[in-house]
């Protein structure tokens, strides 16, 4: 594919990063110093505004098959998609932050005026809105993801040190029906079944554990991991749009929610749109204030400010203060890895979230993604054609880090194992790691 | 005094001297005296035309202005309508000015001793002044006098009583008809309803017209007790209706929006208002006294919606009961009934954003720095209507205690002060011991009843406009206006 990327900030350099090895990429940034800070990447750097059509011929985009628009500027995404649309882009998406703009182009009346002029919005702010909202609603699970139409759960739990699981060879674990373990956790690292490693790994606390579980499984695996631990009481600490759209939905699971927020006109907005939610003015990193409004007690934090050292500096706090789940807004996706080292336990960026979405909406014909575990393994679903009928997955030469997770029959979900033989029409769900995507969609291609 | 003001004094005059005729003729055709009338008339249409010749139809009244003409129809209108009571009631001038004032304001008190002072003519004619009342004059003007709408904007707000300033209908003189439409048809609902369970027509008219306004005056001498149990029941739907929100009805009526009731906060409470106290007076009846289970509901119901919504009818003496069941009527007349009805006092959406705000305060103590907006029901309202309820909250309570004050002293009795201030301020009409349902005001002092038609004056405008009058900005205004 022919993809021309506006922007070359954090979503661009991304996206650019996932689909180099696949794609032809270009990206368009009006400074300078992005060429340079690119340069490790196999894409063509094109400096310049992404509104000046000279230069999106240049670029290519009557040919491309694919046009992002990721700048900071709304304004700016909105006009550039357009121009490559009307240039001949194949498809143009765009990524929007005011929820105005998302609420008008989402509106099936503006499709009838404007026609698909941008074929696909994305909003980094709801992705993360929604990712947040998954983690905190399961106490004790660090990720989750629903797949496959809700019929699988991907979830990812921590062994803490009290544990059952802490320090047990992990071939000797048995999990309930239902429930499959995709793989560990370890500093960064995905350690996946076909690992040499597995066999002898031996779980330490701060492990984490990947599941996929079916609708029955769950629950079991829940309990195992969390008790009969609900959440009651949430602190959100930053009352921005995501804070906003975290609250109210919250409140809508009967969760109490306390939201502090600095900005006094915020506050007075979000209290009369969410009677329910206690809205605390005030400097969420004043840790009196934090003290008397009990943050102690409280089951979750989420900070969610415009500012990464301040999210930092409250979450370290929350810990500090016992809070069982505290969840962090990254905006630069470098720094995460350091929020992460140095104790934060769920830091989430809204980039990545929308990066996410992007890449399955890009992916190759016949494979779609999923679900992405620590950048380096996705999850994707594929259809088995007819010249695989009656094979084993056991005999499928699939490349070494691949495995087939479960098959969806005739709307039944199974979790496969090497005995399984496919049909033509079956779904099958897998993990491979990213650089195999494209040999995984090889070997389906087809009826 | 500004042309519009007297422009309109002069209006008000000259309708009520046109109605006063139409009185005159019913007067002649049943052969009662029907000199009062003439007179009143006479005095109203000469009045009247005269403040029409100087004043100026055409105007955009200020706010001074548009407070002072509510304070002075309300004060001057009155007057003029009691004139029949002295010539041919045989009244004196205070107490024909008391029996109009309660009339107008929708109160019942009444300073009759003896009901055979007054003739069928009189009777209807005070039944009618409570039904100009509750609908209130500026509302009949607007509805009636088109060209009365735009500069009647201030005049209306002045004298209704929402918290929030509704309109059902963008222009102020839709909504005005559509109150009265509804006021209309509920009244006629009522004669019908009454003359079906039992009431002779001329009472069922009288009594309808004193219903819907939530007014209390009638004929019978012993009030609803006079009258059968059907008729009681009947009386009980009617004034449950008068006490609460016209232009909800209305949406229940016209809109056939049978929920929209059940959405407002403020019915919502009304009617668990109504039910509550009237189960709990239920309980004490059939324990406490020998009444079956029947007549203790009966009884119960029709008291406390009389009493809630300022109306004043009595299906009993309930003075005869035990203390603390009048002691719970007494309480709900606090309470009162919903804004935007003929009901009269504080009025229930005050007492909830009065209730909401003590709570908010109590939440504050908690979570110092929680932003927490003022709600009425889910609805976030602004701080302005706080200051204002705060205000009307407070002034009502010190109007309240200075009159029962002045009235320990003329009267040197706790219970006839306490309950007639009260009575009076909240326009409901009886109080308890001799100023009870079935005695009079009779025999208060002179001075008493000066205070009474004050407190009922300033109790049926929202206390605003007549305490503005006391106020040296509002005639500088008004002297700007000139």
């Amino acid at each position: 594919m022919y993809v021309v990327i506006a922007g070359g900030g954090d979503i661009g350099a991304l996206i650019a990063q996932s689909l180099q090895h696949d794609h032809d990429v270009v990206v368009l940034d009006p400074d300078p110093n992005v060429a340079e800070q690119m340069a490790a990447l196999d894409v063509r750097v094109l400096t310049g505004n992404a509104t000046d059509p000279e230069l999106l011929r240049e670029a290519g985009v009557e040919k491309a098959d694919a046009f992002i628009a990721t700048t900071n500027s709304d304004e700016i995404n909105l006009i550039a998609s357009m121009l490559a649309k009307g240039l001949g882009a194949r498809q143009s998406l765009t990524f929007l932050g005011k929820a105005y703009y998302v609420e008008v182009l989402t509106d099936p009346r503006t499709m009838e005026i404007l026609g698909t002029q941008i074929d696909r919005v994305f909003w980094p702010q709801r992705a993360l809105a929604k990712e947040v909202l998954e983690v905190v609603l399961l106490p004790k699970a660090l990720d989750t993801e629903l797949i496959a139409g809700g019929r699988l759960r991907l979830i990812e739990y921590m062994v803490d040190a009290g544990s059952n699981y802490a320090h047990r060879l992990l071939p000797d674990l048995e999990w309930p029906r239902g429930v499959a373990l995709l793989g560990v956790l370890r500093e960064g690292q995905f350690i996946t079944p076909r690992d040499p490693d597995f066999r002898d790994l031996v779980l330490e606390p701060g492990d984490h554990l990947v599941f996929v579980t079916t609708r029955g499984g769950f629950p079991v695996l829940h309990a195992l991991f969390a008790g009969s631990d609900r959440v009651r009481r949430v602190f959100i600490v930053g009352g921005g749009t995501v804070g906003y759209m975290i609250a109210k939905r919250l409140r809508e699971s009967r969760v109490e929610v306390v939201l502090v927020e600095q900005n006094y006109e915020r506050c007075l907005f979000i209290s009369e749109q969410l009677p329910g939610v206690l809205v605390i003015q005030g400097d969420g990193t004043n840790l009196k204030l934090l003290e008397q409004e009990g943050l102690e007690l409280a089951d979750a934090l989420i900070a969610v400010t415009d500012n990464d050292e301040k999210n930092l500096l409250v979450s370290l706090l929350a810990k500090q203060m016992g809070v069982e789940k505290v969840v962090t807004r990254v905006s630069r996706s470098e720094t995460r890895s350091l929020f992460e080292r140095v104790g934060v336990d769920i830091p989430l960026t809204p980039r990545q979230a929308a990066v996410r979405e992007v890449l399955a909406y890009l992916a190759p014909e016949g494979v779609e993604r999923l679900a992405l575990i620590e950048d380096s393994v996705e999850v994707v679903e594929v259809r088995a054609p007819r010249r695989l009928e009656g094979k084993r997955i056991g005999d499928l030469e699939l490349p070494p880090q691949t495995i087939v997770v479960a098959v969806l029959r005739n709307e039944r979900v199974v979790l496969a194992d090497s005995d399984t033989r496919l049909r033509a029409g079956d779904e099958l769900i897998l993990m491979a790691a990213r650089d195999e995507i494209s040999r995984v969609a090889e070997i389906f291609k087809g009826r | 005094m500004g042309g519009f003001v007297s422009y309109s004094l002069g209006t008000a005059l000259r309708a009520l001297g046109f109605i006063l005729l139409g009185f005159f003729g019913l007067a002649l055709f049943w052969r009662e005296d029907p000199l009062g009338f003439l007179i009143a008339a006479a005095v109203g249409l000469g009045l009247g035309q005269l403040l029409r010749a100087r004043g100026t139809p055409k105007a955009e009244p200020r706010q001074a202005e548009g407070l002072f003409i509510v304070a002075m129809i309300w004060l001057v209108v009155p007057l003029v309508g009691g004139i029949p009571y002295i010539i041919s009631g045989h009244l004196g001038f205070i107490d024909a000015f008391f029996e109009s004032m309660s009339g107008f304001t929708t109160t019942g008190a009444t300073i009759l001793p003896d009901f055979d002072l007054f003739n069928r003519s009189l009777f209807l004619w005070r039944g009618l002044t409570q039904w100009f009342g509750g609908v209130g004059i500026i509302v009949l003007f607007i509805a009636v006098l088109p060209h009365f709408a735009v500069a009647g904007r201030q005049l209306f707000f002045a004298e209704s009583t929402g918290v929030q300033k509704e309109k059902l209908t963008p222009r102020l003189r839709h909504t005005a008809d559509l109150v009265l439409k509804v006021y209309s048809l509920l009244t006629g609902l009522a004669v019908l309803g009454y003359w079906l369970a039992g009431m002779p027509f001329y009472d069922a008219l009288a009594n309808a017209l004193t219903t819907m306004p939530a007014g209390g005056f009638s004929p019978n001498p012993l009030s609803f007790a006079g009258y059968p149990a059907a008729t009681q029941w009947v009386s009980i739907i009617f004034m449950f209706f008068a006490g609460a929100n016209f232009l909800l009805t209305a949406k229940l009526v016209f809109g056939r929006s049978v929920r929209a009731p059940w959405r407002d906060p403020e019915f919502r409470t009304y009617a668990f208002v109504v039910l509550t106290a009237s189960l709990i007076l239920t309980l004490y009846l059939f324990q406490q006294h020998d009444y079956g289970l029947e007549p203790a509901l009966r009884h119960s119901f029709f008291q406390v919606a009389s009493l809630v919504t300022s109306t004043g009818y009595a299906s009993a003496d309930y003075t005869q009961w035990v203390i603390p069941a009048q002691g719970l009527l007494i309480f709900i007349m606090f309470i009162s009934s919903s804004a935007g009805g003929a009901g009269g006092g504080v009025k229930i959406v005050r007492w909830l954003v009065m209730t909401n705000h003590v709570l908010r305060e109590l939440k504050r103590t908690l979570h110092p720095g929680a932003v927490l907006p003022l709600r009425l029901g889910s609805k976030a309202v602004g701080e302005d209507v706080l200051r204002s309820v705060s205000a009307f909250v407070m002034l009502y309570l010190f109007i309240f205690v200075l009159g029962t004050m002045v009235l320990l002293f003329t009267e040197k009795d706790l219970i006839v002060a306490f309950t007639s201030s009260g009575a009076f301020i909240g326009n409901v009409g009886p109080g308890l011991g001799q100023v009870g349902p079935m005695g009079s005001f009779a025999n208060l002092h002179s001075f008493a009843k000066l205070v009474g038609i004050l407190q009922m004056w300033a109790g049926r405008i929202e206390l605003i406009p007549v305490l503005l009058l006391f106020h040296p900005d509002t005639w500088r205004a008004l002297r700007r206006a000139k």
